[in-house]
C-alpha cells in the first residue's frame, strides 16, 4: 500500500520518534510504515487516522 | 516515553536477572552436590535451575506481549526461520548418524533453535537499520552483539575453569545461544530518533 504518513508527519513537524510515541509503537515501525515495507493492521490504521483526524483511505491508498 | 519503547530495557533486566540466577544455580548445584548427603535436599539442589528457566521463558513471553505488531511479526518470522533451520539440521543429522556421526541428546536441538532464532532476529534488526541508511550503525550493533556474546561466553568459561568444573563445548554453545537471546531486545529496537 502507498501512504502519506511521511508528509502528514512532516506537516506537523514531528520526528518519527514523536509519531511513534503518539501511536505507542516503536520508531522502526513508523519507518517501516513510511517506507512501505510494512502495512499496518486495521486497529493501527484506525489509530493513525484518528491521530491525523482523517479517514483511513485519505492516508492509505492501494499501490 | 510510550510503553512499547520501554520493552527492550525491561526485557534486558528480566531476562538477564533470570539468567544470572540460572547460572548461579547451575554452578552451585555442581559444587553443592558433592557436599550434601541428605537425599531430599540433594534432589532440590539438582532441580534448582528449573524455576529460573521458567522465569527466562516468562521474560521472553512478556517481551513479546509488550512489542508492537511490526516487531511481533519480525520475531515470529525469526522463530519460523529458526524452526525451519532446526528441522533441516536435526533431520539431516539423523541420517548422518547412520554414517558415523555421534548420537546427540535432544538438548542440542534446543540450542540450535535458540541460536538460530537469535541470529535471525539479529539479521532483521540489521536489515531495518540498513533500510534507514544506517549501515554503519547496523554494523556497530552487530559487532556489539557479537562482542557481548563472546565476552559473556569467555567469562563463563573462566568462572567454571577457575572452579575446576568441566566446560564442554556444548555448554559454551548453550551460553552463547542464550546470550544471543538476551541481547535480542537491543538489536531489534533502536531508540535513536530520525526526522527524515
Amino acid at each position: 500500500m502507498l501512504n502519506s504518513l511521511r508528509e502528514l508527519r512532516g506537516e506537523r513537524g514531528w520526528s518519527q520518534a514523536d509519531l511513534a510515541d503518539r501511536l505507542n509503537v516503536s520508531r522502526q515501525t513508523v519507518n517501516a510504515l513510511e517506507t512501505g515495507r510494512y502495512d499496518p493492521s486495521l486497529p493501527l490504521a484506525f489509530a493513525i487516522a484518528k491521530l491525523f483526524k482523517l479517514r483511513i483511505e485519505d492516508i492509505f491508498q492501494p499501490s | 516515553m510510550a510503553p512499547v519503547a520501554r520493552a527492550p530495557r525491561r526485557y534486558f533486566i528480566e531476562f538477564n536477572g533470570a539468567l544470572l540466577f540460572y547460572v548461579a544455580a547451575v554452578v552451585g548445584r555442581v559444587y553443592a552436590v558433592h557436599h550434601v548427603n541428605d537425599p531430599t535436599l540433594k534432589t532440590l539442589i539438582l532441580l534448582s535451575p528449573i524455576p529460573f528457566v521458567c522465569l527466562a521463558a516468562l521474560a521472553v513471553v512478556r517481551f513479546y506481549r509488550r512489542m508492537d505488531e511490526y516487531h511481533r511479526l519480525q520475531m515470529l518470522e525469526a522463530l519460523a526461520i529458526s524452526a525451519g533451520a532446526t528441522a533441516v539440521v536435526t533431520i539431516s543429522w539423523t541420517f548422518l548418524e547412520d554414517v558415523g556421526l555421534p548420537h546427540l541428546p535432544m538438548f542440542y536441538a534446543f540450542m540450535l533453535l535458540i541460536g538460530c532464532w537469535g541470529i535471525a532476529a539479529l539479521y532483521f534488526g540489521w536489515k531495518d537499520k540498513v533500510s534507514e541508511g544506517k549501515a554503519f550503525s547496523a554494523l556497530k550493533s552487530v559487532a556489539a552483539t557479537l562482542i557481548y556474546v563472546a565476552v559473556g561466553t569467555a567469562v563463563y568459561a573462566l568462572i567454571t575453569g577457575w572452579m575446576g568444573l568441566p566446560t564442554p563445548w556444548y555448554s559454551l554453545a548453550l551460553v552463547a545461544s542464550v546470550l544471543f537471546v538476551a541481547r535480542m531486545g537491543s538489536f531489534i529496537f533502536s531508540k535513536k530518533s530520525s526526522v527524515c
